[in-house]
Parts: C-alpha cells; sequence; structure tokens
C-alpha cells in the first residue's frame, strides 16, 4: 500500500489541475468574462506548478509500475506547465473565442494539460496509449472549436480522421508487441527486447507506434494535418498544439525508442535521422512560399521538429542535452510567436503576410518582440535559438556524423529566408490601405511576448541555468 | 476446432467491416457495423474471454449501434442515398492497403506464435482485482477522459442562440 501513497503524493499537481478545470467548468455556467474565468485556470496552473518539486520526492515506479518519476518525466512536466500558463495568458486576450463556451474552454485546456503530464511520466506502453488517446480526443474537440468558423470545423474533421488512423495504427502496433512479449511495461520490455529485435513482427510493430508518435510531433510523413489543423484552430489552440502536443509525441519517442529498444533497435539513428533530415527540409522548403502567417508557422514548426527529432536520432548523451535544450526554447519561441500572431490578429483581421507591412509603426513594442522570436526560431546569434540549433550540430559533429551537421546548417539557411522575410514586412515595408488605429493594449499578450522574447536573449547569452538544470537531472537519473 | 471457429469469425469480421464502410445507405452501414462487432465478440468468446465478450454485446450493439440508429432516424437528410463512398483516389489508396496488408501479413506469419499461445480464463474476481490495482491509475483517468469527451459533445452539438 505505501506504493498508493506515494503515488497519489506524486499526482498531486495533476490533481490541483483537474481540481481547477472541472471549477472553470461549473463557474462558466455562471459568468461569461474570459477575465474572471481565465486568471482563476491560471491561478490552477501556478498552484499545480508550486506543488510540483515536492512531487520529485515520491518513489521511482508508481501506480504499480504505471507512471515514472524519473528526470524526463520532471523536465517534460515543467515545460508543460509553463506551455499551459502561456496559452491561458494568451487566450485571455484572444478575441475570437466564443462567449457562450468559455468555461469549457478553458476546462479543455487544463484536461489537456493534465493528459499531457501524466503522458510525461507515462512509464507502460498501456498508459502512454491512453494519455495520447485522451490528448487526441480532447484536441479535436478543441481545433474544431469556433463552430461558425467553417475552417475550424474543417480543422477539427481533418485532425480527427488522421488522428484516428495513426493513434489505431500505434495502437495495433502496441498489441503486436504484447504479444511478442506478453509485457506492455517498458522496464520489463528492457529486459526482454533483445530476444525479438530480430524478427520482422517486432521492426513491424515500432513502426506501426512511430506512426502514432510522429503524427503527435507532425514528422514527415506524418505531417499533412499540421498547416490546416493550425490554421482553422483557435490560435491559442494552435499554439498549445505546437509545443504541448509536440513535447509529449517527443517524450514518448525518447523513452520508447531510445531508452526503451534503444540499444537492440540498431536501424533507430539510420531511421530516425532519415526522418528528422525530410521534415526538416520538407517544412523549411514549404514554408518559404506560404503566405498565411499561420500556415507559415505550421510549416517552421514543422521544420523545427526536424531539428529538435535530430537530437533523438543521434541519441549520445550529448544529443539527448542538445534534445532537451531544444525542447525547452522551441516551447517558448512558438507560444511568443502564436502570441504575436494574435496581436496582430485583433489589430488587423488578418493573417495575411502583405497586411503586416508597417506593423513597426502601429505597435512597436509588438514588432520588436515578435522580430527578436522570429530571429531566434531562425537561428541568429546572440539569441536562444541559435545555441539550441548549434548544440544539435555540436552533438551530430561529436557522434561523427558531420553529413547530418552539414544538412542542419543548410536548412538554417534556407530558413532565414522566411523568418526575415515577416520582418522585412514589418520594419521595412509602408502600411498598407488607411492607417487602422494601434489595436488596445493586451496586457496579457504583450507580458507574454516580453516574458518569451527575453527568456530567448538571456538563455542566448546565459544558457548555463538551463544546461546546469538539465545536466543536473541527467547525472540524476 | 477452436481454430476454424475463430478464422471464420475473423474473417466475417472483416468482410462485415468492409461492407459497413463500401455501402451507400448510412442505415445499411450501422446495421452492418453491428455484424462485425458481433464478430469480435464471438471473437473473445472463442478466446475464453466471455465476460469481455458479453460486455461487448451489451455495450457496443447493445448501446452504441442502437444509439447511432437512433442519431440516424433522429437527423433529418442524412439517410439520403446520393453520398459518394469514394473519390478519384479509391484505386491508388486499394494498392497502398493490399501493399500495407501484405507486408503485415509477411511480417506476422514469419513469427511463431505459440510461445503466449495458452490461453486460460481469467476469473471475474482477477479482472475486478486488477482494474483497483495494476490498472487502477489507467481506470481513474478513462473516467476523467470520459467526462472531459462528454463535455465536447455538448459543446459541438448545442445548437446557439
Amino acid at each position: 500500500m505505501t506504493n498508493q501513497i506515494q503515488g497519489l503524493s506524486f499526482l498531486f499537481p495533476e490533481a490541483i489541475l483537474v481540481f481547477f478545470a472541472i471549477g472553470c467548468c461549473l463557474w462558466g455556467v455562471f459568468t461569461n468574462r474570459s477575465a474572471l474565468i481565465g486568471t482563476y485556470a491560471l491561478l490552477g496552473v501556478a498552484m499545480s506548478a508550486l506543488s510540483l518539486p515536492a512531487s520529485f520526492g515520491a518513489g521511482k515506479n508508481l501506480f504499480f509500475g504505471m507512471l515514472t518519476n524519473d528526470p524526463f518525466s520532471a523536465f517534460f512536466r515543467q515545460v508543460i506547465l509553463i506551455v499551459a500558463g502561456l496559452a491561458i495568458m494568451i487566450s485571455l486576450d484572444y478575441k475570437d473565442l466564443d462567449r457562450a463556451d468559455l468555461g469549457e474552454y478553458y476546462f479543455f485546456l487544463l484536461t489537456i494539460a493534465v493528459s499531457l503530464m501524466l503522458a510525461a511520466s507515462a512509464n507502460n506502453l498501456l498508459m502512454i496509449y491512453i494519455s495520447l488517446e485522451s490528448i487526441s480526443l480532447v484536441s479535436y474537440i478543441m481545433a474544431g472549436y469556433s463552430k461558425r468558423d467553417i475552417f475550424s470545423s474543417e480543422a477539427g474533421m481533418k485532425y480527427f480522421l488522421f488522428g484516428a488512423v495513426s493513434t489505431g495504427m500505434t495502437l495495433y502496433g502496441i498489441s503486436l508487441i504484447y504479444g511478442l512479449l506478453g509485457t506492455l511495461s517498458l522496464p520489463a520490455i528492457v529486459g526482454q527486447c533483445s530476444t525479438i529485435m530480430s524478427e520482422p513482427a517486432a521492426g513491424l510493430a515500432l513502426l506501426l507506434i512511430l506512426v502514432g508518435f510522429g503524427f503527435k510531433c507532425s514528422l514527415v510523413p506524418f505531417h499533412m494535418w499540421t498547416p490546416d489543423v493550425y490554421q482553422g484552430a483557435p490560435t491559442p489552440m494552435a499554439a498549445l498544439f505546437s509545443v504541448g502536443s509536440k513535447t509529449v509525441g517527443f517524450a514518448f519517442l525518447l523513452r520508447v525508442f531510445v531508452l526503451t529498444f534503444g540499444k537492440n533497435f540498431e536501424s533507430w539513428p539510420l531511421l530516425a535521422s532519415m526522418l528528422a533530415i525530410v521534415t526538416m527540409t520538407l517544412g523549411n522548403l514549404t514554408a518559404l512560399e506560404q503566405t498565411n502567417l499561420k500556415r507559415l508557422l505550421a510549416y517552421s514548426t514543422i521544420a523545427q521538429a526536424g531539428y529538435i527529432f535530430l537530437g533523438l536520432a543521434i541519441a549520445t548523451p550529448m544529443g539527448i542535452k542538445a534534445f532537451l535544450f531544444y525542447l525547452f526554447v522551441y516551447a517558448l519561441m512558438n507560444m511568443g510567436a502564436f502570441g504575436a500572431v494574435i496581436i496582430i490578429n485583433n489589430s488587423l483581421k488578418s493573417e495575411q503576410l502583405e497586411d503586416y507591412s508597417g506593423f513597426y509603426r502601429r505597435d512597436p513594442l509588438t514588432a520588436v518582440t515578435f522580430a527578436i522570436l522570429l530571429l531566434s526560431l531562425a537561428g541568429l546569434p546572440p539569441l536562444a535559438g541559435f545555441l539550441a540549433k548549434f548544440f544539435i550540430i555540436a552533438a551530430a559533429v561529436e557522434a561523427k556524423l558531420t553529413v547530418l551537421a552539414g544538412i542542419v546548417v543548410i536548412n538554417s539557411v534556407v530558413a532565414v529566408y522566411y523568418y526575415v522575410r515577416i520582418i522585412k514586412f514589418m520594419f521595412l515595408h509602408e502600411p498598407s490601405g488607411q492607417a487602422a488605429p494601434p489595436g488596445p493594449c493586451r496586457l496579457h499578450l504583450h507580458l507574454v511576448l516580453v516574458i518569451t522574447a527575453a527568456a530567448n536573449l538571456i538563455l542566448g547569452l546565459w544558457p548555463h541555468a538551463i544546461l546546469g538544470w538539465i545536466t543536473n537531472l541527467l547525472r540524476m537519473g | 476446432m477452436v481454430e476454424f471457429a475463430i478464422y471464420s469469425i475473423g474473417i466475417g469480421a472483416c468482410v462485415f467491416a468492409i461492407l459497413s464502410v463500401a455501402v451507400r445507405d448510412i442505415f445499411h452501414s450501422a446495421v452492418w457495423l453491428s455484424l462485425t462487432l458481433l464478430c469480435v465478440s464471438g471473437l473473445y468468446f472463442s478466446l475464453n474471454a466471455p465476460f469481455l465478450g458479453v460486455i461487448q454485446v451489451l455495450v457496443y450493439i447493445g448501446g452504441i449501434i442502437t444509439l447511432f440508429i437512433f442519431a440516424i432516424k433522429l437527423t433529418a437528410r442524412i439517410g439520403d442515398k446520393t453520398i459518394a463512398q469514394t473519390n478519384n483516389q479509391v484505386l491508388i489508396s486499394l494498392l497502398a492497403s493490399v501493399v500495407f496488408f501484405v507486408f503485415l501479413l509477411s511480417a506476422i506469419l514469419r513469427h511463431p506464435w505459440g510461445r503466449l499461445a495458452t490461453v486460460k480464463e481469467l476469473p471475474l474476481k482477477e479482472l475486478g482485482q486488477s482494474l483497483l490495482t495494476n490498472y487502477m491509475l489507467p481506470f481513474e483517468f478513462l473516467s476523467l477522459i470520459l467526462l472531459a469527451v462528454m463535455v465536447g459533445a455538448i459543446v459541438i452539438g448545442k445548437v446557439k442562440k
């Protein structure tokens, strides 16, 4: 029974989130003021974050091995809480939310956060599948949330169809693994998997599992849904999908493919680096011709997923470290960038690139912070995005994979073009048409932009804090 | 004997599943789907899991298919027979599925699955106990998912004022 009681203290942050989620749902019946419910949800995330450090003291294998309390779980849970907090802040000032269903909106947001956190510590294929399915189900609802918007309905439908097929494939793969080994627990699989790895059925099962995880990370060729869903879904949700779901997708990839099957899965480095290269190249090349900002960011997140995935493909300690650092920086960059799209959409009612002309004159603060985030996404020094790419390249060189390093460099150069093009429109072009009055100051959105831009600058100049933290975590495990 | 039953029920399930997506009338689809689910419950019975088989019949055929049929009958125009089931990509998808199927089959047939083939019937008591011990967390987590999905169904289905 001690096992159970320890497990409960581990789940305290999640329990707080569930409590606040249901509170949001109930409160939505009585009020439709976004500020009230949103602030309440934000309070829930803050309290959950405060209780998080205490939960690290719980035992290692919890709930009969369903969850694990390892350094990776600690890292991912913290990233997820930061992302959830930022997502609520940018939702607070998002104008296109349906007033009638606000309580439900924040309920879903917190439910996704709970599912993501449980997914981050899942240590059993059953738990992994259930949390994957739970994230997906709530995401489908959120993508189609703006029912009057035909694009949103399309996004919900597409996400559902693609998602159902790919999670179905993952489930099939998991069932094959169960048939081969008779267990779903990852630590048990580590001990036994060397006996089955030569079987074609095992390779097939792993490929099928990869489909569902790759879908969540929008790796090519499982990326087709990404631009349509990001364009149609409410923007804060697109931000959450692009960071939260991807974080968990990568957590699964790390846990199942690197930590569990890693040593015995000989074709993993080749397979994963091929996928990573295709993903970053296709994402970057397609992003070049986009004129809708949300679609452009969608392709940019595909490209970024490629860089992050490369860290897992290399899978040396240095590669894992680079992978975690990139994921952290990516979360900050992308949440900020989507926040900037919301500000600009609030005042211009457009997501088209040419309508961004002369935005600097209208709202200098947003323009400057957005520019910093874009430059960081492009990977220019002295920003954190540069260091993140640098570590990935360094890990590739250290593992004697110089070809991979070269491909990352070429891709980064291509990517600079489309990121800088947005900056050029904002700063150098004359405003088109009559100059609309500057949008009202959006406290939360501007705060998110300033926080994320400042974090990118600070992490770029003094990365030691985060790097030391990651190194410490890895040493503990 | 058991093997024969499993194979014939399995083939039946596949045929009915294909029919349920291939027919044009959505009501007929629901009927074929119910037959597919019945075959799945037959698989549970022949694999020594009678409890799951009964639950399958009760929940899926008794509950969900009935709900489907109600939804079809209550929704105007959904029974229209003019909805096409295929588009111009049908041939290439068929080709892809067949290739994938052959690939699956060849990988699966090459493995000697005998190792875990002895399936004993699990007493109901043990099943219940495992839901409150080993599988407690997934079991409880599912209730949160069900709540979220229910709220989601209401949000999506609600008529706007």
